[in-house]
């Protein structure tokens, strides 16, 4: 073994401008998955993160059943809203008046534009929910206060960034805008949520959030609640609750099952099906990269089995048998392999959080990517190195040392 | 019965046995025989030569005997032990443990520098590389190249290169040297150096096969084969045409008479 690595380091050392080119296949294979599935895997664990930032007594109810991966994508739609939603006022109450329900809020998202005198931002997204929604997710406010029963019909609280793009600043007490058309008063100012992609499908930070009777008031007075957020009184029984709500609503929706309820860690999966499937397509795509870099290290070793012919054929004249020669031929192909492997593998990571400065999250560092990223180079060295090593090792002794160089 | 036998073998220690040895290639009508039922035994010590014009089959046979190639037929014994059947690694196995080669050109790997070319045929068995890399300067202290030991193959004169090939022949103690041609690239001056290093090995117990169709070489032997389409056509061992020839001699004189005699008939 250790003598088929020295003879395998020495030849390629001998071509080392080929060696080099050749690796450089396997390098960029290498750097683009490590890339995609760093990035991928710091997005996705940033998601969860939020989750795992709620309390572990969170379940969510959302309007209409969960989508499969491939409607998803189809369908695509950032906010994970259907238009019409399933579920009711009703619904909610029910909900609130079990035991275990500790407490609920519901939300009510619509869209419109908000005005102001310095700045206007269109297609917002409205919240209209319950004082609930900011105990639950953690939410507090600086300054002023939350929507809860003492402030009037007509106000509302205002994401960090809507705030500074609206007032410039988030002194937003008091403050005077149009929402949907409707004047109202900015009562206060969320700070701002250090979590990129939401809970709900909704930029806390870029929303703007109006009482619950205020919401209902710009739809007829009707309630539209696309999500609910639920939290238990008692964590552990946290999937007997689940599926106590989800009887509740089916008795309500005769038995129609337009509706997901999700808790715990299902809850980041909700809103990740479709960025997985990006990141699946893209890491796909890096492979190709990969294969492309195997084609060259197998052309490669093909012509060195041919150059190396009577070399072959001198080797086995004293004593090398098959297995000997696949062995020397073999590892140069995996010595390139795993070279190109470490070093796409770095380069990867450092390309990865090059790219994550302009990102709000940083990559995953993960022994299972490093492992993903040397393992798939070894692959590419056993798979595109086998052949032309076969066919080192069958070459006839006669023939090749009939071959002169 | 099968205990005796071995030790009468081990008595006239015959190295090579060749019993009815065919080679033959292509298939049906494109047949062609390049070795036709050889049979010949060669003892520990001879140095033998094999001539003969090209194409007769020496090439061949040389091949067969290095367990490069396999025979279509016959029996063939190395060190009393019969190797047909063996797989590609038995062969393999056997090629490095008792055989040693020499080339007519290109025997050394360009990339390996002298020392690590003769140390060669060690690398295929186990040990340790300092061992096996001591070796390898011993032989070629014997050979006076020691200050050749890290030149690169490229650096070294032709002669100088058959030599360090001899060196790497003999570097596994090997039953059999077989030389194909060994100065066919040479001048004669470098020819003659190599025959003599040649003879000196012989001479010092070793036992060498060498194909060549220069004549002057077969001085340095000491036995000469000659080899004529496929056949044994004089052996110096045995001073008279073999056996088989003697019948074939036999056979065509009687049919020679018979011819003559049907002739006689024919015109009384």
């Amino acid at each position: 073994m250790s003598l088929s690595y020295r003879i395998a380091v020495q030849s390629l050392r001998m071509n080392h401008v080929r060696t080099a080119l050749t690796t450089l296949g396997i390098i960029i294979g290498v750097t683009s998955v490590t890339l995609v599935l760093a990035l991928g895997a710091g997005a996705e664990n940033s998601v969860r993160g939020q989750v795992n930032n709620l309390e572990d007594n969170v379940i969510l109810v959302t309007s209409g059943a969960k989508p499969s991966l491939d409607e998803n994508i189809r369908h695509y739609n950032p906010y994970g809203i259907s238009a019409t939603s399933s579920l009711t006022e009703q619904d909610f109450n029910a909900i609130r008046l079990s035991a275990h329900v500790e407490q609920i809020a519901p939300l009510m998202i619509l869209n419109g534009s908000v005005s102001a005198r310095f700045g206007s931002s269109p297609n917002t997204p409205i919240v209209a929910t319950t004082p609930e929604f900011a105990t639950i997710l953690g939410l507090s406010t600086n300054p002023g206060q939350f929507v809860d029963s003492s402030t009037t019909r007509d106000t509302a609280v205002i994401g960090a960034k809507l705030a500074n793009e609206l007032f410039g600043s988030n002194q937003v007490l008091g403050q005077e805008f149009t929402l949907k058309g409707r004047p109202h008063t900015a009562v206060g100012a969320l700070k701002a949520t250090d979590t990129p992609i939401n809970l709900s499908g909704v930029d806390l930070d870029h929303a703007v959030f109006i009482s619950f009777d205020d919401g209902k008031s710009f739809n007829q007075g009707v309630a539209q609640i696309q999500q609910m957020l639920v939290t238990v009184k008692d964590p552990s029984n946290i999937t007997n609750v689940k599926g106590e709500i989800e009887k509740i609503l089916l008795a309500n929706h005769a038995s129609e099952h337009d509706f997901t309820v999700l808790a715990g860690q299902d809850i980041a999966e909700n809103g990740n099906v479709s960025f997985r499937a990006v990141v699946i397509l893209t890491t796909l795509v890096a492979t190709v990269t990969l294969v492309v870099g195997g084609i060259g290290i197998m052309n490669i070793m093909l012509v060195g089995v041919s150059e190396r012919t009577r070399e072959i054929g001198i080797r086995k004249a004293l004593g090398a048998t098959n297995g000997h020669i696949l062995n020397q031929f073999l590892i140069e192909a995996l010595i390139m392999c795993l070279t190109g492997g470490i070093i796409g593998l770095a380069a990867g990571y450092g390309l990865a959080f090059l790219i994550a400065i302009q990102l709000s999250f940083e990559p995953a560092l993960t022994w299972q990517i490093a492992a993903t990223g040397l393992g798939m180079a070894f692959g590419t060295g056993i798979i595109f190195g086998l052949y032309p090593a076969i066919k080192a090792a069958r070459k006839d002794p006669i023939e090749s040392l009939r071959q002169y160089q | 019965m099968a205990k005796k036998k071995k030790v009468e073998q081990t008595i006239d220690f015959p190295v090579i046995e060749l019993r009815e040895l065919v080679k033959e290639y292509g298939v049906d009508e494109t047949r062609v025989r390049a070795l036709d039922e050889i049979d010949l035994t060669i003892q520990k010590g001879e140095f033998v030569a094999i001539m003969g014009p090209s194409g007769c089959g020496k090439t061949t046979l040389l091949n067969i005997i290095g367990l490069l190639d396999s025979a279509s037929g016959g029996q063939y014994a190395l060190d009393g032990r019969p190797v047909d059947g063996l797989s590609s690694r038995e062969q393999a196995i056997i090629r490095g443990n008792r055989i040693g080669f020499v080339f007519q050109s290109f025997n050394l790997v360009p990339r390996l520098n002298v020392i690590e070319n003769v140390a060669l045929p060690l690398n295929y068995k186990r040990g340790f590389r300092y061992n096996k890399l001591r070796k390898a300067s011993k032989i070629l202290k014997t050979f006076d190249l020691q200050e050749r030991e890290y030149y690169m193959p490229h650096q070294l004169s032709g002669g100088q290169v058959q030599r360090v090939a001899i060196a790497r022949a003999l570097v596994n103690t090997p039953s059999i040297i077989l030389a194909d041609e060994p100065t066919g690239n040479l001048d004669s001056k470098s020819s003659e150096l190599i025959m003599n290093e040649l003879r000196d090995i012989h001479r010092r117990g070793n036992t060498i096969v060498m194909v060549t169709h220069n004549p002057d070489l077969t001085s340095y032997a000491s036995r000469i084969i000659q080899m004529k389409d496929g056949q044994i056509a004089r052996d110096s061992a045995t001073k008279k045409p073999t056996e088989k020839k003697q019948r074939k001699r036999a056979l065509s004189s009687y049919l020679q008479d018979a011819i003559e005699k049907a002739y006689d008939e024919e015109t009384v």
